[in-house]
């Protein structure tokens, strides 16, 4: 695989009232395209991550209106859904083609505009990536879900709602730096552990916040670069998807993220590298809990090492393995469609040096992109193409 | 409108019958509908009864919740494993505080124009 990125940019994140999905996904397209020699032309494929347009604009079929809105009505184009998986499911997808051959030039991003409809029709609409009979039926939310997978896990190790929200700490630490975070102001262990409850042992600053973002990538491939006198710095190195049942119900382990585990050692076989090797990651912290089971899913850590290794500061930005340097869905957002390739974004910026976070020397990343309570999970190796 | 699955699954519940599914080849455990076997794939997963009591796995109080639930908040959920090697996910009936290991029953709340809701009862 050798798919190259060319061209990698997102929205601020955060409020966009003023603007629909269509021209918040624009402006990241445009942005990323403008960071290519390329125009919208050039472009033989779109594919966008969306989740709940239907519900927060009456609008779906958002692959087939981006291109169109980008000049393009004519290329092929598909929405990719697998919740909070979208976006990142949506690349490898794009490698797909470009794999293939039947694209040289593929323009793969997304959007969710999840502000304007409040939070009531939010957690009802997030509430769709959960088994509607089993979960909804009874009351149960994601937050819920995510709180009796923090249950579990914290019946099983010694883990306290201090050391989860030791994640929180440091992610809005990281986002303070970063200009499209939404929240830009460090937290601290008093406000987390204080806040008003949302599913115990989950509070408020436990949870990411509702988000309306685009993040965009032109992915090339290498063929095309030669052609055209592209040298991307950014290569996809490997890639790795996997599933699980989608009720939380049916998982014997809920402190674990099978799919996860699943999708990480697929990626790290096709890039031909072991954990040891990762400079640095974006990891799917919808909750704090969740930025432990990342961490134990990546193998940067054993099962029940999680809270260890953040606690010890090893996932801070100036730490061995620097986890969300971009803040994570915690500080930067978490606009659920185009969760994923924000991510890539923020690795391609990592790998490029021009991090406002930069971890020194990188040279390989990792993106990690969940999907519901761990259904489905993508993960991306990223190099520096060289 | 209410899948009929659903309707069955709650109604034998609701007359302390509830039923599981069983692979016929390999003996692992589902609920209704699932009818391929997630374990070996055999297509053939049969119906079998289903204990009313089961263990507290993990509970959580939830506090900001769905409009459909709202002003119902703040109320528990649990998923509770049951000796079948069946797991399922209901509200806490009443105000006791549950922990894991503890035992509960299960049942059904039925209101106006809602589905049914799985409960459970602490025993």
């Amino acid at each position: 695989m050798t798919a190259l990125i060319a061209g990698a940019a997102s929205t601020t994140f955060g409020k966009h009232d003023d603007l629909s999905a269509r021209e918040l996904f624009r402006d990241a397209a445009e942005a990323a395209i403008g960071l290519v020699s390329l125009t919208a032309v050039d472009i033989d494929a779109v594919y966008v991550g969306n989740f709940m347009g239907a519900l927060t604009d009456d609008q779906g079929h958002m692959g087939a209106l981006m291109a169109d809105y980008l000049g393009i009505p004519d290329v092929p184009t598909a929405t990719v859904e697998s919740a909070c998986a979208s976006s990142g499911t949506a690349v490898s997808r794009a490698v797909d083609a470009i794999d293939a051959g039947q694209a040289d030039v593929v323009l793969v991003g997304g959007v969710e505009m999840m502000y304007a409809t409040g939070i009531a029709v939010i957690t009802d609409a997030l509430a769709n990536a959960a088994d509607n009979e089993y979960e909804n039926e009874a009351g149960l939310t994601f937050p819920g879900i995510y709180a009796l997978m923090a249950r579990e896990y914290m019946n099983t190790y010694d883990v306290s709602e201090e050391d989860l929200a030791q994640v929180a700490v440091k992610n809005r630490r990281n986002g303070v730096s970063n200009p499209i975070s939404q929240f830009q102001e460090e937290v601290t262990i008093e406000e987390v552990l204080e806040a008003r409850p949302i599913a115990p042992p989950l509070g408020l600053f436990d949870c990411c916040p509702i988000t309306d973002g685009a993040s965009a990538l032109i992915v090339v491939s290498p063929e095309f670069a030669a052609n055209h006198g592209l040298s991307p710095d950014v290569r996809i190195a490997g890639r790795g998807q996997a599933g699980d049942t989608l009720a939380l119900q049916d998982r014997e382990d809920m402190g674990r993220t099978r799919a996860a585990e699943r999708a990480a050692e697929r990626a790290y076989t096709a890039a031909g590298i072991v954990p040891e090797d990762i400079d640095v990651c974006e990891v799917h912290d919808c909750f704090t809990i969740a930025e432990l089971l990342a961490v134990e899913s990546l193998g940067l850590c054993e099962r029940g090492e999680g809270a260890t290794l953040t606690t010890t500061g090893e996932t801070a930005k100036e730490g061995r393995i620097p986890v969300n340097t971009s803040g994570g869905l915690i500080a930067k957002g978490h606009p659920v469609g185009a969760t994923g390739v924000a991510q890539l974004v923020e690795i391609v910026k990592q790998l490029e040096g021009r991090h406002p976070n930069q971890v020194p020397d990188s040279a390989i990343g990792v993106t990690h992109n969940v999907g519901g309570s761990g259904a489905s999970a993508v993960v991306h190796v990223l190099e520096v193409a060289g | 409108m209410t899948a009929s699955w659903y309707e069955s699954f709650a109604a034998a519940v609701d007359r302390e019958e509830p039923q599981y599914r069983r692979c016929a080849a390999c003996g692992e455990s589902g609920l209704p509908p699932r009818q391929t076997c997630p374990t070996c794939g055999e297509p053939e997963m049969i119906d079998a009864p289903l204990s009313m009591s089961a263990t507290v796995v993990a509970a959580t109080e939830i506090h900001v919740t769905t409009p459909k639930f709202e002003g119902e908040a703040p109320y528990t959920v649990v998923i509770a494993e049951f000796d079948e090697n069946v797991r399922l996910t209901g509200q806490l009936s009443g105000n006791e505080d549950v922990r894991p290991g503890d035992g509960v029953t299960v049942g059904v709340e039925r209101r106006e124009d809602w589905p049914p809701v799985i409960t459970f009862t602490p025993s």
